[in-house]
């Protein structure tokens, strides 16, 4: 399925180190990819709050460990493809979608990558999240 | 008071310093130069560098399983610990203290943000290389380089750059 360049897209948080809650910003390295080079996204336009935090919990309780879900860094697909990633939708799970394109001749090309994205983020806070903080 | 009076001293580079030409004023300078060293390792001026080893130490605990970040990340291990503990210690002393966060293959960055747009990100691998971008408005700078356990002083410039 193909993703429209305004549609927005979000980068679930389950890293405490990965945000700023005080400046409500995203940190880079919530948009490094991982070492298979294909970095999870969900596409969340349209849908209401809390369909989206079910997603977002629906990812954690996919994986073995549980991970704490703290928020979210939303941005939109042409965001992603001005820096020459591409986003693919594949469904798996449920509006998963994936950027990958990243460069390959060394992480400091990723990096400037994954910095420029975090500038173009929002951060949401998972509502229990925002009363903690 | 003190950092106001002290910081130009710790600042200037040795070479910019005023020299005194007499023998008198000489061993005068060198005192200071010792007493300056001394400070440097002081509790108020290494308050930075203790607070974000702590950063680097929780961070360690945090992120010291594979899938930490709940996406399938590879684990912060000891010699990245290490390097970055390394990098911390390094830092010049007129630089604020920096975020501390994980990446997803194994790194740890240390972050001077002052907006989203004005930023300096620099990671570590656990094999010493460092790999750094800056983002100043629009202009960008990325780059890689072996951390010799001496702070780089692009990058010193280019935090204070984001910074100032």
């Amino acid at each position: 399925m193909t993703v429209s360049d305004d549609e927005r897209l979000s980068r679930f948080l389950f890293s405490r180190s990965w945000f700023r809650p005080d400046k409500r910003e995203v940190k880079p390295n919530a948009f490094i990819p991982p070492p298979d080079g294909a970095l999870s996204v969900c596409c969340t336009d349209g849908l209401e709050e809390n369909p989206v935090w079910q997603l977002g919990r629906a990812t954690a309780t996919a994986r073995a460990d549980h991970p704490t879900l703290y928020g979210r860094g939303d941005f939109v697909a042409r965001s992603a493809r001005a820096k020459n990633l591409r986003v693919e939708r594949d469904d798996q799970p449920r509006r998963h979608a994936t950027i990958t394109g990243w460069p390959s001749d060394g992480k400091e090309a990723i990096r400037m990558k994954a910095v420029e994205l975090a500038a173009e983020a929002t951060l949401v806070l998972l509502p229990c999240q925002q009363d903690a903080e | 008071m003190i950092q106001l009076l002290t910081m130009p001293f710790l600042l200037n580079e040795a070479g910019d310093r005023f020299r005194p030409a007499s023998e008198a004023g000489r061993e005068v300078d060198l005192a200071m130069v010792a007493s300056f060293d001394s400070m440097r390792r002081s509790w108020t001026f290494g308050e930075v560098a203790r607070a974000t080893l702590a950063d680097l130490q929780t961070l360690a605990e945090e992120c010291s399983q594979t899938g930490w970040d709940g996406y399938g990340a590879t684990p912060i291990g000891p010699e990245t610990l290490n390097a970055a503990e390394r990098l911390v210690k390094s830092l010049p002393f007129d630089l604020p203290k920096p975020e501390a966060s994980a990446s997803p293959v194994g790194d740890i960055a240390l972050e001077w943000a002052q907006t989203p747009r004005r930023i300096v990100s620099v990671a570590i691998s656990g094999n010493g290389q460092i790999h750094f971008a800056s983002l100043n408005g629009q202009n960008r700078e990325f780059g890689s380089m072996p951390f010799d356990g001496t702070f780089s002083p692009r990058l010193a410039e280019l935090i204070r750059n984001v910074l100032g």
